[in-house]
């Protein structure tokens, strides 16, 4: 045996080293484990899981601790004082309850992790060293204060540490297995570094004096063995029941969360089983229906929500689903009657979806009360029926403003024809010139009222179309009798040509009539001892068939500037015109609108002193819809002279069949300073863009033979004319198409002015002089 | 000479009309009024009734139609008058069982046009 004051060597059993640190790890894959337990837990829950957690860990440090005792053997009897074994292990539950709670926070500042690691890294150490303390043994325990020193350093650092990476990893539910594992074998080994530290501080020297013994308990191996066990048992019930509780408050917050969305929806939503009883009600079917979930759990849909005349029908539809898998209501949207706890009945939006759960049909409903937008949808209706009066109200009120204008006219007009009949038999030659103009001045005003009725019926967007099917012969046969008398007058001869092809057209018959007769009767007036002449071709342009009208005279013909107004309202070519040729100055006001109404087109083309010709084009088959005319396109673009303003800006090619629209945009552009080349048809066009390559091309699409479509082919097809932009200018609304086939604008006859100029500005900016530079033709070049 | 009835609530109209028809040597009987009309296209049995349409109390279009229906006046040819110009007017007109319609202001040419081939056309009755 050793002799008194000699140091005592211990050695260890390193199997027990091994089991100390395997329960280490345990005990801090539970601190893992619970510390995300205690953060979801509030109240008293966290309190208990706090505490659960802080037991659990600390039995784990504890019996590591004590197994750590036990593998430090040493050649005396080593007894330990229980009452200061338990203190050890109240330290050591203290201390984990102190981790817990710090990591378990919502938010871990440095503060709180520094204070918590000291108090942690303190409580481990207290509980180390108080389990020392515990040792009755037969020997002094002295400690080398440089090595304890660094022993509670480090059991600071490794509660640092482990805190970070608790807080860090407490909240990895799911995956991530690995770091978790990775950091609980971290901690768990550092726990018994700190304590091995611990035990390499302490020395023993023999001093043969019995220890206090009177509270003394030996570790048997036998007791090592049950702290084992029940350390074990306490880490797994740890463990399980967190992760237990996870399992349980997953699917509680789920269903809690589905029970939230639901009783939170807008919409009321019901669920019916397959016998037809209420299985779930939320608030919005409280607030919607006046019953409470309570009251009609388990009562039969149809008789809480659906008035009595639904019933019968909805239970056959169920029954219907249930054999079949057919019903008219499910998987859509419909609107139906509802019936209020209150008995009042209004109207809802539902949606019925079938769900197969559990091997039975349950039916979920979103149902929405439309009551309020059902108002507003009469409110609508009834506005638009008010307006709808307003109109009525308006064409009586045309109807009989008419009536009474012509009530007096009738007797104005009805005298002065008799009078001048009576004083003609008297001789009186005088008075009848001047009762004559009385009838005159009576029929203009007449005129004027019949115009007006037109165009207000016009301007009210409510001129509809009467389309029939009419030989277009005949009609023009009917028209030249009519307008003889007119054409007499003035000396002149009517002649008619109507080519073969013309056959049928699809119009208004009606206007159509009105359209000829203003241009013939307005061809009569202006043209003395001399030729006017009615043509008519069809002609297919683009697979459509149009009918063209033409009226020529060789009467005083139209200026430029005259042509600028001549389809506006009360605007005659001059104001002396009206005085010597009388007419209201709308008829040709008129005529272009009911043109526009038939989606057709009118130009004119005069030169005066020499005559006129007006070309009207109007679609074979006219579509039966009625036109809300935009007031923008009551003018026709038609064109001013003067001086260009900036010479040669480059070269345009105008490719028209229409002699009137080559002229007329000629001008308009030679006026903003480009030369313009025209071809009079498709190609000719080709022609010349192939000798001149212009800068820009404008093209028509209804021209004889080759029309724009090919032309514009051709024109993309050839490498060195396929980068020129071309515009389309054309009656025909098909854009798309011009767009496929390359062109670069679409722009609708009658042209918007102000849209061509800017166009060509914009491509006019790019190349100045585009003339035979073939190399670097079109948008793609700038300067 | 052809009797021709006149109904015109307008007392100048009606004054106008008549002197121009009479001076074209018609016979004319004149009424102011639906009811007045009526009775005396019964009473007088005129070759041919000028009727205008918007008349106080009962109107052209029911006189025309109690006439069309009367087996002792359905053959007096009817002409509707009105200074009401929509297309509904001239479609109702013959609906009714006029023979002819017209616009007011009068074209005197082209009435006493139809007048005549209306007397023509119901001659043999």
């Amino acid at each position: 045996m050793t002799g008194i004051g000699a140091g005592i060597s211990g050695s260890y059993d390193y199997r027990l080293v091994a089991l100390s640190v395997v329960i280490a790890v345990m005990a801090s894959y539970a601190a893992l484990d619970l510390a995300a337990r205690v953060t979801a837990a509030r109240g008293r829950i966290r309190f208990a899981w706090l505490l659960g957690g802080a037991a659990a860990m600390g039995t784990g440090i504890w019996s590591m601790h004590y197994i750590g005792m036990l593998a430090f053997s040493l050649p005396i009897p080593v007894l330990y004082d229980w009452p200061t074994v338990v203190l050890s292990l109240l330290a050591a539950v203290f201390t984990s309850a102190i981790a817990l709670f710090v990591v378990s926070r919502q938010r871990m500042g440095w503060l709180a992790a520094t204070v918590g690691s000291v108090v942690m890294g303190a409580g481990i150490a207290t509980m180390h060293y108080t389990g020392m303390a515990a040792m009755r043994l037969p020997a002094m325990c002295h400690y080398s204060s440089g090595v304890v020193a660094l022993s509670v350093v480090l059991a600071v650092v490794i509660s640092l540490v482990a805190l970070w990476l608790t807080f860090r990893l407490r909240n990895d539910v799911k995956g991530k297995w690995l770091p978790k594992i990775a950091s609980a074998v971290l901690m768990g080994a550092a726990i018994p570094v700190m304590h091995y530290t611990g035990m390499a501080a302490a020395g023993f020297k023999f001093t043969g004096e019995a220890p206090d013994l009177s509270q003394a308990v030996s570790i048997s191996s036998l007791g090592i063995t049950g702290i084992t066990i029940v350390t074990f048992t306490v880490l797994g019930l740890a463990v399980l029941s967190s992760v237990m509780d996870r399992r349980y408050s997953i699917l509680e917050s789920s269903e809690e969360r589905l029970r939230l969305i639901i009783n939170t929806a807008l919409d009321a939503v019901i669920t019916m089983n397959a016998e037809g009883l209420i299985t779930n009600w939320n608030s919005e079917a409280e607030k919607s229906f006046g019953w409470s979930a309570q009251e009609v759990l388990g009562r039969r849909l149809s008789e809480i929500i659906m008035p009595r005349r639904y019933r019968e029908e909805h239970e056959r539809g169920l029954l219907r689903f249930l054999s079949t898998g057919e019903g008219m209501m499910l998987r859509q949207r419909r609107e139906i009657t509802a019936l209020h706890r209150d008995g009042h009945e209004f109207p809802v939006e539902v949606a019925i979806s079938p769900v197969k759960f559990g091997g039975q049909w349950i039916f979920s409903s979103f149902i929405r009360d439309i009551t309020e937008q059902k108002r507003a949808e009469e409110e609508l209706l009834s506005a638009k029926l008010a307006a709808e009066e307003a109109n009525r109200a308006k064409s009586i009120f045309l109807a009989n403003m008419s009536h009474e204008l012509r009530t007096p006219l009738n007797a104005i007009i009805g005298y002065s024809e008799m009078l001048e009949e009576e004083t003609n038999e008297l001789g009186n030659v005088a008075v009848v010139q001047d009762l004559q103009k009385i009838q005159s001045a009576g029929k203009h005003l007449l005129a004027l009222i019949n115009d007006i009725l037109d165009l207000s019926k016009i301007e009210a967007g409510k001129m509809a179309l009467h389309v029939e099917t009419f030989d277009v012969a005949q009609m023009l046969e009917e028209i030249a009798s009519t307008v003889r008398p007119a054409v007499a007058k003035n000396t002149n001869t009517l002649e008619v040509n109507v080519a073969k092809n013309v056959s049928e057209m699809h119009a208004d018959l009606t206007k159509v009539r009105q359209i000829l007769l203003n241009l013939l009767s307005n061809a009569c007036k202006f043209t003395d001892h001399g030729i006017i002449s009615l043509n008519a071709c069809r002609r297919t342009i683009d697979h459509r068939d149009w009918l063209q009208f033409e009226v020529w005279d060789t009467g005083i013909g139209i200026t430029a500037e005259q042509k600028e107004n001549l389809f506006l309202e009360f605007s005659q070519a001059d104001a002396s015109i009206a005085r010597k040729y009388g007419g209201t100055g709308l008829g040709l006001a008129i005529t272009n609108r009911f043109i526009q109404i038939m989606r057709g087109t009118i130009t004119v083309d005069s030169q005066p002193g020499r005559g006129s010709t007006f070309t009207v084009q109007l679609p074979a088959e006219v579509l039966p819809e009625s036109f809300e005319l935009a007031p923008s396109q009551l003018a026709v673009a038609l064109l001013t002279e003067s001086e260009p303003m900036q010479p040669n800006r480059g070269t345009i090619l105008v490719i028209d069949d229409d002699p009137a629209v080559r002229d007329l945009t000629s001008r308009f552009l030679a006026k903003l300073g480009f030369r313009v080349i025209t071809g009079e048809s498709g190609a000719e066009g080709l022609r010349l863009a192939k000798k001149v390559h212009p800068l820009l091309i404008t093209l028509d699409v209804m021209m004889p033979e080759l029309d724009g479509w090919s032309v514009l082919r051709e024109l993309k097809a050839d490498p060195s004319l396929a980068e020129i932009p071309v515009i389309m200018v054309t009656v025909v609304d098909n854009e798309p198409m011009g767009i496929d086939l390359g062109a670069s604008n679409y722009l609708i006859k009658p042209v918007d002015r102000e849209r061509l100029a800017l166009l060509v500005e914009q491509y006019g900016s790019v190349r100045p002089s585009g003339e035979n530079s073939a190399a670097t033709p079109g948008l793609a070049t700038s300067n | 000479m052809p009797k021709i009835l006149l109904v015109e609530d307008n007392e100048m109209n009606r004054d106008m009309l008549t002197r121009r028809l009479q001076r074209r040597g018609y016979h004319i009987v004149s009424a102011g009024d639906g009811e007045q009309g009526l009775s005396l296209a019964r009473a007088e049995a005129p070759d041919l009734i000028l009727m205008d349409i918007t008349l106080p109390g009962m109107d052209g279009w029911e006189v025309a139609l109690l006439l069309k229906a009367d087996q002792s006046t359905r053959h007096i040819p009817i002409i509707a008058l009105t200074a009401r110009v929509l297309l509904t007017d001239q479609a109702k007109a013959f609906e009714v069982g006029c023979d002819d319609y017209d616009t007011k202001p009068i074209d005197f040419g082209r009435l006493t046009e139809k007048i005549g081939s209306l007397l023509v056309e119901k001659k043999p009755l």
